[in-house]
């Protein structure tokens, strides 16, 4: 106890320390040093024509534990340097693309100092010359394949202006009480221990604020700082045949006490357990095709994949992309119900935050609602300042995580849908769809975890989503418990059986992973009426549960206890 | 020099051994409890029993802070309680471990030796939970070690082979000593204020100083009774520099304060005074000569010579057990790639008048804690004192639990890491004398070879204080793999003139050096310092198996750190070249500062 109250005391000490450190004009800095670099490499043959430096600072703490007991604390405070230096011009640049390699090169992060001019400036300097130094090479390699090649790749240009943008807003202080945290963890992750048919049980409370700040040759100052706080809740069980199974709870905010709310946080749990004793016995599934109803959270997952990932900008300029929706601009994707529209300026939706949204992008770009799919219409892409073939302008959707280049990437998205059912009625439409297909059952999705997809060409261009809870609909409305399939398939045709909406929105918040590193992302969707999709059989260790049983015996009468689970 | 104080707690001793620990120690009861129900349960059908389970717990708390010219620039601080199972099944003739698993995937291996993270409370039931699910996994893994190493040995004409694991006897400790590390705002100050020294010095181009704290305690239990638990901790203050030379060339360097105790750190104005001299060291490398290749006469000062012995010869004084593969081409290989050491006993390895001894059991070197000192090792065994080198005659190497060939019983040298690691290892000499005349001596030999200067090394890189480059360690990597010596550049060199002018050059790599060439040592200083290495046994095999976590490997959390005590050497014959490395062009914009 004590050297957890010590702790927490350092910990203020140095946060209070950084807090007054941090008077300094970092912005100011920074635009001198831009400024500086812009001038003094102009002196050379090739001179950039624009340069931006990104500082992100994030200052973490984790407190983990597991089955009631706390297992480890962490506290990070980190500054890494992201720098775009670009030579040439907006038409063609050193990031242009080539064929069978990457030239939109990050130069990797770097840390720095952001309380004293000197270390700072000193930092700048010196990475500076080494992207400088770094852009020089590539765009030696770009002319001369350019004028190596038949045609150009591109002729859209490899970057686009933006205007000047100037925001600041007050650095946002982490609020971490490791003492607190380490007692909700213990409290939340206690009914686990006594569940004996758990077999491993995690979770964590992850504070985190991300402070940016932003200058670029252009005059964009922008200074934002975002606090995120997750709960994640984590248990698995082994089914008799081996497949482990796994259920995951995940609660975001942008303050510790709205992801720590017991009476919330303890029915999850007890609804986990729950759920995982009758995974355990629920029975397998064979690969099926037929009609299916996705939840709200597994509407979103799908859309994310499905749709969200290939309307990425840059995913229209790489020749190794499929670029799956690239011709498909003005044509009907889905049903005349169904909009499609990204928007990071959105904090909540029904009380529920949303992680996906920010107020600038990482090009400095404010952040901006984008409508892609109108009335069925794919109507526009994400974009970063990257062009494409009749999108020249960014939307507000260039990100990254620090040490990576940037890329459009996905912010909130909503699926809306005009005249919805109601979640009764498309029940009833499943049911007649499993009638006139003679299908035994139907499929519904109430729960995921999340998914992937693959865009490339040399690929097959699928996505799978990973279910947590899947039920068998009977033609006589009744539900079964089924586990270890995956929803699969590839867009065009998944997409083309997409039949009605319902009014039910749920949130799904979560970390996407692709080329510019991992960002949170939401999806705010209804249940939707899908007349045919396919699963298949999931990927799960299937090694044998533990030979000794277990030596803690706690038979209290709890749901899922051993004296449950024998009988 | 000072031995440790090992204080053996009597009461533990007896209780140890029975299994019948204080009640009130959860941790212990804990572990042996399950250890005690898994040898007499943990079986699955027509498979083996285990006949051997040890448990080793460390709790470490640590914490690293970092500050670029007196910014912080970032920090990492941690708690965590981890556990690591080793099962053995078979027997000691023949067992699981050993045998390097083919068709494992990356993921396996990964997991194979990872710890497991236990809960940082006493609490029966939870730990117990914990140490059974670890059991489970680890008693599965050997069984499939097991068995494709007895289907592999069965396929396979195979050499006369030694016992996987030797018969020792039983060793318990207990030191109940709290140590209680730096805090955050200590380590703060530390690294701040080292790191200021930097600020103004335009001409180095990058710095940073990190101060860095650990505590970790540490359990060890086994089923033949051994018994550990101690605490420890580390302190070190290390700072970086570099820049480049007016050809372009980078130049590094660092400082590192390390201690087993922190309350003996330096105090913050020697701290200072070190990084300024090495920051000022670095301005003057800008202007130093490049010399494209040499080879004749070497002295190494005494801090070069730790560095060479620690790097060179470390690896070359452990025996690690040939693991065999189902696959009998790339047992061969592997063979090839061994340590040959283990055939050259009682055969001359060094001049006559050099002995090495092997000593973690003593803990102070006038007045400087050693780091390479210990009181038991991670296998439960005493350190003891092992003579390796006696008048250049080879006559011990540094063994686990492994057997080797003859070296059939441990010398207390596993460390936490797959491979035997020296403790403190010492360099004496018979016939030392003074700097100035082994100075004369390599001027002479110099002359003798038609050349008018000789070489002398101050300082030889090490990983702890240098950041090295990806080429740079993967030459090493090449060099150990082809039978050659590997050693990081020299970063302070100079030629040295008859006229006692010394001219300062940029770094140089040693090269062609073969274990052979330890019997050109032509003289030594008959002063001895004491030197702080972080332990690198650098041979073909030890890389191997650094690189292939074999299943029950246990982890190391903290850098593992060696002492060598030496007197500076002079080489007859040496050949070194000018280190590779990026050559970038200086840079196209003045320093921020200096442009202003």
């Amino acid at each position: 106890m004590k050297r957890y109250i010590c702790y927490a005391l350092l910990l203020q000490l140095l946060l209070l320390g950084t807090a007054t450190a941090t008077e300094l004009d970092a912005l100011d800095v920074m635009f001198r040093e831009v400024q500086r670099s812009m001038k003094v490499l102009k002196r050379h043959d090739e001179a950039p024509y624009y340069i931006s430096y990104e500082i992100t600072e994030d200052v973490a703490a984790t407190v983990s534990g597991a089955f009631g007991k706390a297992t480890s604390r962490n506290f990070i405070v980190s500054r890494y340097l992201d720098i775009d230096l670009r030579l040439g011009d907006y038409s063609l640049d050193n990031t242009h693309p080539l064929r069978g390699g990457l030239s939109e090169l990050s130069n990797g992060p770097a840390t720095t100092p952001i309380e004293d001019e000197e270390a700072l400036r000193t930092t700048l300097w010196l990475h500076t010359d080494v992207a400088y130094k770094q852009a020089l090479t590539q765009f030696t390699r770009v002319k001369s394949a350019v004028q190596s090649s038949v045609r150009p790749v591109f002729r859209v240009g490899d970057y686009s202006p933006y205007p000047v943008r100037k925001f600041s807003e007050a650095k946002v202080e982490l609020d971490a009480d490791f003492e607190h945290w380490r007692d909700k963890i213990q409290q939340y992750t206690e009914p686990f221990s006594e569940a004996e048919f758990i077999q491993d049980n995690y979770a964590y409370i992850f504070g985190d604020v991300e402070t940016r700040w932003f200058v670029n040759s252009d005059g964009s100052r922008i200074l934002v700082s975002k606090p995120y706080y997750r709960l994640v809740i984590q248990a698995t069980t082994k089914a008799d045949d081996g497949m482990e199974i796994s259920l995951e709870r995940t609660f975001d905010a942008s303050t510790p006490n709205k992801i720590l709310q017991d009476e919330q946080v303890m029915s999850a749990v007890r609804s986990m357990i729950e759920d995982l004793h009758a995974l355990r016995v629920a029975p397998l599934v064979e690969p099926y095709t037929g009609p299916a109803i996705l939840s709200g959270r597994s509407t979103g997952v799908f859309f994310h994949e499905v749709l969200g990932h290939r309307v990425e900008g840059h995913r229209q300029r790489l020749l190794d992309e499929a670029q799956t929706f690239h011709s498909q601009l003005n044509q009907r994707l889905l049903p005349r119900s169904f909009s499609v529209v990204f928007d990071p300026t959105e904090g909540s939706f029904d009380g529920v935050e949303l992680i996906g949204g920010y107020k600038y992008d990482n090009q400095g770009v404010e952040a901006q609602r984008v409508v892609v799919v109108d009335r069925g219409t794919l109507k526009g892409f994400l974009m970063s300042k990257t062009p494409i073939m009749g999108f020249y302008r960014s939307n507000g959707h260039g990100r990254k995580n620090y040490g990576y280049p940037v890329v459009s990437r996905q912010s909130n998205l909503f699926v809306e849908i005009r005249n919805p059912h109601t979640r009764d009625e498309l029940e009833a439409m499943l049911i007649e769809r499993i009638k006139e297909q003679g299908k035994p059952y139907g499929l519904y999705f109430a729960d995921v975890k999340g998914g992937f997809t693959l865009t490339a060409r040399s690929m097959p261009n699928a996505f799978n989503v990973n279910p947590l809870m899947v039920y068998r609909l009977y033609p006589d409305g009744s539900k079964e418990l089924v586990r270890g399939v995956d929803l699969i398939g590839t867009p065009l045709t998944t997409f083309s059986r997409v039949e009605a909406g319902a009014d039910d929105y749920e949130v799904f918040n979560d970390v996407c992973d692709a080329e510019s590193g991992q960002l949170p992302v939401s999806t705010v969707a209804p249940s939707i009426l899908i007349s045919q999709i396919e699963v298949q059989k999931t990927e799960s260790s299937r090694s044998i549960p533990p030979i000794l049983p277990s030596p803690v015996s706690r038979i209290d009468g709890h749901s899922g206890s051993r004296a449950d689970s024998e009988r | 020099m000072k031995r440790l104080t090992i204080s053996i707690v009597a009461l533990f001793v007896g209780l140890a051994a029975s299994g019948q620990l204080s009640n009130d120690d959860v941790l212990v009861r804990a572990l042996q409890d399950e250890m005690d129900r898994s040898l007499a349960e943990l079986q699955l059908e027509n498979e083996p029993l285990p006949y051997f389970i040890s448990y080793s717990v460390q709790e470490r708390k640590s914490s690293t802070l970092t500050y670029v010219l007196g910014a912080h620039d970032g920090t990492n601080s941690s708690l965590v309680r981890l556990l690591n199972v080793v099962v053995r099944v078979g027997s000691k003739q023949l067992d699981n471990t050993n045998f390097l698993l083919l068709e494992a995937t990356p993921d396996q291996l990964n997991e194979m030796g990872t710890p497991h993270v236990l809960p940082l409370t006493d609490d029966y039931d939870e730990l117990r939970r914990s140490i059974w699910i670890a059991t489970d996994q680890a008693y599965k893994e050997a069984l499939v070690h097991y068995s494709a190493k007895t289907s592999a040995i069965a396929n396979q004409t195979t050499a006369e082979r030694v016992n996987d694991f030797s018969e020792e006897e039983a060793y318990q400790y207990v030191d109940e000593r709290i140590p209680l590390g730096l805090e955050l705002d200590q380590l703060a100050n530390l690294a701040r204020q080292v790191s200021e020294v930097f600020r103004g010095r335009s001409e180095v181009f990058s710095s940073y100083a990190t101060a860095f704290s650990s505590t970790t305690k540490r359990t060890y239990l086994d089923s033949e009774g051994n018994f550990h638990r101690y605490s420890f901790e580390l302190c070190n203050v290390r700072t970086h520099a570099s820049t480049q030379t007016s050809t372009g060339a980078i130049v590094k360097d660092g400082t590192s304060a390390l201690t087993r105790d922190c309350s003996r750190l330096p105090k913050i104005e020697s701290l200072q005074a070190d990084a300024a001299y090495m920051a000022e060291h670095l301005v003057d490398q800008r202007q130093a000569e490049s010399l494209e290749a040499y080879t004749g006469p070497v002295f190494m000062e005494s801090k070069a010579a730790a560095e060479f012995i620690n790097q060179a010869l470390s690896g070359l004084l452990v025996a690690v057990p040939v693991p065999m593969t189902a696959s009998p081409q790339l047992n061969t290989q592997i063979q090839n790639i061994a340590n040959q050491m283990v055939h050259r006993i009682d055969t001359r390895v060094f001049p006559r008048n050099i002995s090495i001894v092997n000593d973690p059991t003593i803990d102070e070197y006038r007045e400087r804690l050693l780091m390479g000192s210990y009181a038991v090792d991670s296998q439960g065994m005493p350190s003891r004192r092992t003579e390796m080198i006696s008048k250049g005659i080879l006559k011990n190497l540094l063994t686990t639990r492994s057997p080797v060939a003859e070296l059939a019983s441990t010398t207390g040298s596993h460390r936490g890491m797959p491979i035997p690691l020296p403790g403190n290892l010492f360099l004496q000499t018979e016939r030392g004398v003074s700097q100035e005349s082994i100075l004369e001596q390599a001027i002479q030999i110099a002359d003798s070879n038609g050349s008018d200067f000789a070489l002398v090394i101050r300082k030889i890189a090490n990983t702890q204080e240098i950041e090295m480059a990806h080429v740079e360690m993967s030459e090493m990597v090449s060099a150990t793999m082809e039978g050659n010596v590997a050693v990081l550049p020299a970063i302070h060199v100079v030629k040295l003139y008859p006229d006692g002018r010394e001219v300062p050059v940029q770094p140089m790599v040693i090269v062609d050096f073969v274990p052979g060439h330890f019997r050109d040592i032509v003289a030594t200083t008959s002063q001895t310092h004491h030197h702080d290495v972080p332990a690198s046994p650098l041979s073909g095999l030890n890389v191997l198996m650094a690189m292939i976590r074999g299943p029950g490997a246990l982890s190391g959390y903290d850098q593992i750190y060696s002492s060598i005590v030496t007197p500076g050497l002079l080489i007859e014959e040496m050949s070194l070249r000018i280190a590779s490395g990026q050559m970038p062009r200086l840079p196209f914009a003045p320093h921020p500062m200096a442009d202003e």
